[in-house]
C-alpha cells in the first residue's frame, strides 16, 4: 500500500520530533549532571547537617537531582535552581531524619586529627578544642537556626533561606543574629 | 539601628556584612560606625565568629565528603533510566489529524513569508569567527572544571587576588600531553577554566592551555570576565554556583552575558 505524501510528512514530522525530544533530552541530562558535579558537595553538606548518615545523604542529592531532571522536563521554572536544590534537599533531609531518627549519626570531630592544617601540637590540640566547643553549641541550637547559618554560608540571600525554611525574612535575620551571639559566648569561654 | 539604642544591633552588621540592608539602611550604619569604636569591635567580633563557622563547615565537608564519581556515575544511570514524558499534543497528533494541521500549518508559512519574507542578516563579525572561538574554549571532554567546597564568605573575603597561581610544571606538562601539544609549547598560558577567586582548582579537570595573546578571545578577556564576575558574586548580583556553572560551561557566552560585549575591547 502506498502512502500519501501527508501520511509521509507525519511520519517524518513524528520521528524529527522524536530526535529533538531525545536530543533536549540530552541536553538537560548534561546541564544536570553538570549542575550535581558543582553543587553535590554543598548539598550532601547540607544534607548531613541534618544529621542523617552518610549513605542517607548521598540518596537524597540522588533524589534531588532526578526531581531536578523531571522539573526541567517538563519547563518548569529555571531561575534560582540553586534554591530550587536546596528547599528540595532540606525537605528530603527533614523526612528522611524523620523516618530513620534511631539512626543518626550526629557529627563528631572527637576522634578527628587536625594533621592536615599544619599546626604543631600544641595549636593542633587548641584548634580541636575550638572546634569541639564551637560544634556542640552548633549541635545545641535549634534546627531552624543551624539551617539558616548553613544556608547563609552557603551564600543564600535571606529572601531564598526565608522561602527554604518557611519562615519571616524577620525570622532569618533574627535566627542568624541569636545564633552567633550564642556561638561567640561559646568561643569565648 | 534601633530607635531607643545608641549602638548598631547585630542584626544590623550582619545585615551590612550580607549586603541585605537597603541603600539608605546602608549608608546609616556606616556612618554610625565611623564614630563608634563600640560598634566597631562588636562587628570585628561577628565577622571572626563567622570565620570560625566557616572554617568549621570547611573543615567538616573536607573530612566526611570526598568526590565521588561513583555517585556521578550512578546518577547518570538513574537519568537515562527515566521515562521520557509524552506531550498531550504529540498523543492527540495521531495520522488522521495530521494531514490537516499540516495544510494550516503550510497556510501560515505562505502566509507569513508573504508579509515577512525579508531574513535579516545574520550579526556577521569577523573578529568572532568559530576558528578563534574554538581555540579558546576547552575541550570538555577533558577539561569540564572542577570546583573545591567553598563559601561565599570564603570568597568575597579572600584578598588574593592573583587570578593565575602557578602550576606546577608537572601539571603544566600533563594538560599540554592530554591537549596533543608538545611540551614547553609556547603561545599558550594554562589557565584555570573555573579560577581560584570562584572556588577553582588546580585539578587537570580545571586546566586547559588557552591562547596567551592569539584571537581576541584569549587569556586576558578571560581575566577580565572572571574579575568582573567576582565582584558580581561578591555583590550578590549573581549566585556563585551559576557563576561557576556558566564560566565552566562556555566563558565566552558568559563574557558577553556579564561584561556585557560582544567581543573584548
Amino acid at each position: 500500500m502506498s502512502s500519501s505524501p501527508a501520511n509521509t510528512a507525519v511520519r517524518l514530522l513524528l520521528h524529527a520530533s522524536a530526535g529533538e525530544k531525545t536530543s533536549r533530552n540530552a541536553l538537560l541530562e548534561d546541564e544536570v549532571l553538570e549542575l550535581f558535579d558543582l553543587m553535590r558537595t554543598r548539598l550532601l553538606g547540607y544534607a548531613l547537617s541534618f544529621g542523617i548518615s552518610l549513605q542517607d545523604g548521598e540518596d537524597i542529592v540522588q533524589e534531588a537531582f532526578l526531581a531536578l531532571f523531571r522539573h526541567l522536563l517538563q519547563d518548569r521554572p529555571r531561575h534560582n535552581l540553586q534554591g530550587w536544590l536546596f528547599r528540595v534537599i532540606h525537605n528530603l533531609a527533614l523526612k528522611r531524619r524523620q523516618k530513620n531518627s534511631a539512626s543518626a549519626l550526629p557529627l563528631d570531630f572527637a576522634e578527628t586529627e587536625s594533621s592536615d592544617f599544619d599546626l604543631n601540637p600544641e595549636e593542633a590540640v587548641l584548634f580541636n578544642e575550638r572546634h569541639r566547643r564551637l560544634q556542640s553549641a552548633l549541635d545545641a541550637l535549634p534546627q531552624v537556626d543551624q539551617s539558616c547559618l548553613r544556608l547563609r554560608a552557603e551564600g543564600l540571600r535571606y529572601r531564598e533561606i526565608s522561602k527554604i525554611l518557611g519562615i519571616s525574612l524577620g525570622s532569618v535575620s533574627a535566627s542568624l543574629s541569636r545564633s552567633l551571639a550564642r556561638l561567640e559566648r561559646v568561643g569565648r569561654r | 539601628m534601633s530607635k531607643r539604642s545608641k549602638h548598631l544591633s547585630d542584626a544590623d552588621l550582619l545585615g551590612l556584612l550580607d549586603r541585605e540592608l537597603s541603600p539608605a539602611q546602608t549608608e546609616a550604619v556606616l556612618q554610625h560606625l565611623v564614630i563608634c569604636s563600640e560598634c566597631r569591635d562588636r562587628q570585628e567580633k561577628l565577622e571572626s565568629t563567622l570565620s570560625d563557622l566557616n572554617g568549621l563547615y570547611a573543615f567538616e565537608l573536607s573530612e566526611r565528603i570526598s568526590s565521588s564519581p561513583s555517585a556521578r556515575a550512578r546518577l547518570q544511570q538513574q537519568l537515562n533510566a527515566q521515562e521520557i514524558p509524552t506531550h498531550w499534543w504529540q498523543q492527540s497528533l495521531s495520522a488522521k489529524l495530521f494531514p490537516a494541521c499540516i495544510a494550516v500549518a503550510m497556510l501560515l508559512m505562505v502566509i507569513g513569508l508573504t508579509f515577512f519574507g525579508e531574513r535579516k542578516p545574520a550579526n556577521t563579525n569577523a573578529a568572532l569567527s568559530p576558528y578563534a572561538e574554538a581555540q579558546s574554549i576547552p575541550d570538555r571532554r577533558l577539561t569540564p572544571g572542577a570546583i573545591r567546597p567553598v563559601t561565599l564568605s570564603e570568597i568575597c573575603s579572600s584578598t588574593d587576588a592573583d587570578l593565575d597561581p602557578a602550576v606546577p610544571a608537572s601539571i603544566q606538562d600533563a594538560v599540554l600531553k592530554e591537549y596533543g601539544l608538545p611540551r614547553g609549547k609556547q603561545n599558550y598560558q594554562i589557565d584555570y577554566l573555573v579560577n581560584p577567586q570562584l572556588g577553582g582548582t588546580n585539578d587537570l579537570k580545571n586546566l586547559w592551555p588557552e591562547p596567551e595573546h592569539e584571537g581576541i578571545w584569549n587569556a586576558r578577556a578571560k581575566d577580565e570576565l572572571e574579575k568582573h564576575l567576582h565582584q558580581m558574586v561578591c555583590d550578590r548580583k549573581v549566585d556563585l554556583t551559576v557563576a561557576q556553572r556558566e564560566i565552566a560551561t562556555d566563558w565566552i557566552a558568559a563574557y558577553r552575558k556579564y561584561v556585557r560585549r560582544q567581543s573584548p575591547a
